[in-house]
């Protein structure tokens, strides 16, 4: 048993949020573990997307909280926290993964600028070091070093996932947000993407909040998942129960969907 | 101001300042926006650019900065790549003669406001000198990050890794620092800040300075500022330091060694040779004897050049 | 780590489980009904009865992968004992690392993952170091026949019979205190099922507390120390 069980790494309370009077996120609260590979599933407009923003700082909820552990292990609450300390934590003890690497890569800058950038925004000024570091990541995101200074329009979209994902991972962060990284990408391509992540996650002991519309992402990553639907949380909890034992009729017709197809 | 002249439909120095006419305000406006800049080194602050006689790109916003602080005896020296002859240098310190019918000279140590464009003068500058740089671009982060609304943020709260991640593409792709002109610099240890289109040769010249550094970007709307004696750094690797640009030959008219040198086509048979970009200062030295390899003539005296220059105007 | 003063293992208690069908008009579909037993550390309990009786959804509530309508199963995890059927999702998981294993009847495939890492993943999950692990994987697949030639390749090639050692050999390389086994045998051949046998006896004579589904006879009676015949835990649909 976890006897000293640590406070979470992530807390939500009681999280809304509403467009234009129109409710994406309601009253959703949830909490991570380090270490945890939480995915939140759903078809488009559940509020998925919404929730993702909101734990990861990019969208301020109407109500409710968030409070992060730490490194220091205090708990903060992500509100209260001064945009500066936010920003910063936002590009080193955590990551974003977008589906679209156009947004979460800068496009006409190098692979290796790319993933340097992090190095340097937290005070890295030794290029050949900064470059070593990259070269690292670029290898362990399977990505030939040779690759290192072209840039990312030359990247096919598999290779560009992975080197946004390096250039996240670069500083070590403790939580990644990820939204659909696999989306858009061949199956083959997919599968491989979907591997390399799975054994980051493991190794870095990395805890990740994953939206996916793929239920089979969810069941090769997560540990956890949490069924959205019209911003309320339908269904919560161990993912291969909720997915082999749907209990809510939302997920049962989720979960029968796909199986369908 | 304006007194008894041929220019007298005009307000002294061109911009408005206690007028009835208009309600705005725009010397007073300008000076606000230029202490606010001197009050925080390297801020770019916003202001209320005016319509200039003159297009954009032309040194509108230098133009502003130097009508606003320009005095009845002031003595203004224009340059444009270091040269006082050029069209812009010119047409600028004509119109500062008409407008306000101040002293203009040519000589460096002479003048009390110093518009440039693209160069600092070779001669140190002294404390009761005022540095106006005309400024195309003030954002250094522009080139990386395109939004507007994250740059100020990022310079809100001195994010400023971008700016070395340009100069890790440069050795990236270079082998080197590339980056020759409009390197960035960070300020008194906070902003960083674009220099204007000057070569890095001149970088070294801000910091410590005793004159006040004064920028103005008519089109962007923002005016920055350097106040004397601040400490100004140019950004680099420790394992790619900073380097000032270095000439392999003196400049062929006055044999000078250490000042920026233009490379002159000399004939259509490829003939080329390297001469000061700082005028004033070529002639200074030739004035007192100094003399380059292919110096044939009599050295002119800057002084007639001067009074040459101010029958012209 | 102290060993078990009691040597109980695993206790089920009135578990009761029925399907609601919201597809079909809400249908509820009774699985089975005050279920209760113990197993002990060393022991193999065997859930008997015909097809359909329920025996594999009970395996499956036990790991905590369908969920219990009523009823606990309390699990002795480290010196505490756990309801599976309230616990948290976390402490389920931890459970699962490092005493609760599941050998079902068929290997999910990880894609570009090979035979060898599948193996030793259980153990390195449950804290073994790297190369411990890795020979009990090696030692597992061996006694399990599969060709050393595999163990570097990932099994989406595998025949049914190679995938299924390779799961064997997952399940049994966590080295849990109690592992369910879900009809494991099914698809191997007589020496396979020799092998398997043998490694279940292994486990018992080091404290592993079994419990299992066998459809074959053989290997059901060599096994099992205990057989329950699930179908008395029926429900009694109301006439």
């Amino acid at each position: 048993m976890n006897a000293n069980t640590p406070a979470p790494l992530l807390e939500a309370r009681s999280l809304s949020k509403s467009y234009g009077g129109r409710p994406a996120c309601r009253q959703v609260s949830l909490s991570l573990d380090a270490g945890e590979v939480l995915a939140i599933v759903g078809e488009s407009g559940s509020g998925k997307s919404t929730l993702l923003n909101l734990l990861s700082g990019r969208l301020v909820p109407d109500t409710g909280s968030i409070r992060y552990r730490m490194r220091d292990g205090v708990a903060r609450d992500l509100a209260r926290m001064p945009e500066a300390e936010r920003r910063l934590l936002a590009r080193t003890d955590w990551g974003f993964v977008h589906q679209d690497a156009a947004l979460g890569l800068r496009m006409n800058v190098s692979a290796g600028g790319n993933i340097g950038e992090r190095l340097m925004a937290v005070g890295g000024r030794h290029y050949g070091d900064i470059r070593a570091t990259a070269a690292n990541w670029l290898t362990r995101v399977e990505i030939a070093v040779d690759r290192i200074d072209d840039k990312p329009t030359a990247y096919s979209g598999g290779m560009r996932q992975r080197l946004q994902i390096a250039r996240n991972l670069v500083t070590s962060p403790r939580l990644v947000f990820m939204d659909e990284p696999t989306g858009g990408l061949d199956v083959s391509v997919q599968a491989r993407l979907l591997d390399l992540i799975r054994g980051l996650v493991a190794d870095l002991g990395l805890a990740v909040v994953l939206v996916t519309h793929d239920l089979a992402v969810a069941r090769l990553l997560s540990h956890r998942i949490i069924v959205m639907k019209e911003g309320h949380v339908i269904e919560s909890g161990l993912t291969d129960r909720v997915l082999d034992d749907p209990q809510a009729p939302y997920t049962q017709l989720l979960v029968s969907s796909v199986l369908a197809a | 101001m304006t007194g008894n002249t041929p220019m007298a439909d005009y307000n002294f120095a061109y911009l408005d300042e206690q007028t009835k006419r208009m309600i705005e305000q725009t010397k007073r406006m300008i000076r606000r926006a230029i202490l606010k800049a001197i009050a925080v080194p390297g801020y770019q602050v916003p202001f209320a650019s005016r319509e200039m006689p003159m297009p954009y790109g032309w040194g509108t916003g230098g133009v502003q900065v130097t009508a606003a602080i320009l005095g009845p005896d002031d003595v203004l020296k224009v340059i444009d790549q270091g040269a006082d002859d050029t069209t812009n240098a010119v047409s600028i310190r004509a119109f500062f003669a008409r407008t306000a019918r101040v002293a203009v000279t040519t000589a460096t140590a002479d003048a009390t406001i110093i518009q440039t464009r693209h160069r600092i003068p070779e001669a140190t500058l002294t404390a009761d000198q005022v540095l106006v740089y005309q400024v195309p671009i003030p954002e250094p982060l522009r080139f990386l990050e395109p939004r507007e609304t994250e740059t100020r943020t990022m310079h809100a709260l001195s994010e400023y890794g971008l700016m070395h991640v340009k100069l890790y593409e440069d050795i990236a792709r270079h082998g080197h620092i590339a980056t020759a002109y409009a390197y960035p610099v960070q300020v008194a240890g906070r902003y960083v800040m674009d220099p204007s289109p000057i070569p890095k040769f001149d970088n070294p010249k801000m910091d410590d300075c005793p004159a006040l550094q004064l920028f103005g970007a008519g089109r962007e709307k923002r005016i920055y500022a350097i106040p004397p004696h601040t400490r100004v750094v140019s950004l680099d690797f420790e394992d790619h330091p900073f380097e000032r640009n270095r000439f392999d030959v003196p400049c062929a008219l006055c044999g000078a060694t250490d000042s920026y040198l233009d490379e002159v086509v000399t004939d259509d048979q490829g003939g080329r040779m390297h001469v000061c970009s700082d005028t004033d200062h070529c002639e200074s030295r030739r004035a007192k004897g100094h003399r380059g390899t292919m110096l044939a003539d009599e050295p002119v005296h800057p002084a007639d050049r001067r009074s040459k220059l101010e029958a012209a105007e | 780590m102290s060993y078990l003063p009691n040597r109980v293992a695993l206790v089920v208690e009135d578990l009761g489980k029925s399907f609601t069908l919201h597809m079909h008009g809400g249908a509820r579909l009774p699985v089975v009904a005050n279920v209760g037993f113990a197993v002990q550390a060393g022991e193999c309990v065997v859930l008997g009865g015909p097809s359909g009786a329920g025996k594999s959804s009970i395996l499956k509530m036990l790991y905590g992968n369908y969920l219990a309508g009523s009823g606990h199963i309390r699990v002795r995890h480290g010196a505490d004992m756990v309801d599976i059927v309230d616990a948290e999702p976390r402490m389920v998981l931890d459970v699962r690392r490092r005493t609760l294993g599941y050998v079902s009847q068929f290997l999910r495939v990880i894609p570009r993952v090979p035979a060898i890492e599948i193996v030793a993943e259980p153990a390195l999950a449950a804290g073994v170091a790297h190369d411990v692990a890795h020979e009990r994987a090696a030692g597992l697949l061996a006694a399990l026949n599969l060709p050393e030639r595999l163990w570097k390749l990932p099994p989406a090639t595998f025949s049914g019979g190679e995938q299924q050692r390779v799961n064997i050999a997952r399940g049994f390389a966590g080295e849990h205190t109690i592992l369910i086994l879900d009809e494991p045998t099914a698809s191997l051949d007589a020496a396979n099922r020799e092998a398997v046998i043998g490694l279940i006896a292994a486990r018992k004579a080091a404290g592993t507390a079994f419990v299992g589904i066998f459809h074959d006879e053989d290997v059901r009676t060599r096994v099992a120390d205990r057989i329950i015949d699930v179908s008395a835990f029926a429900v009694q649909v109301a006439a």
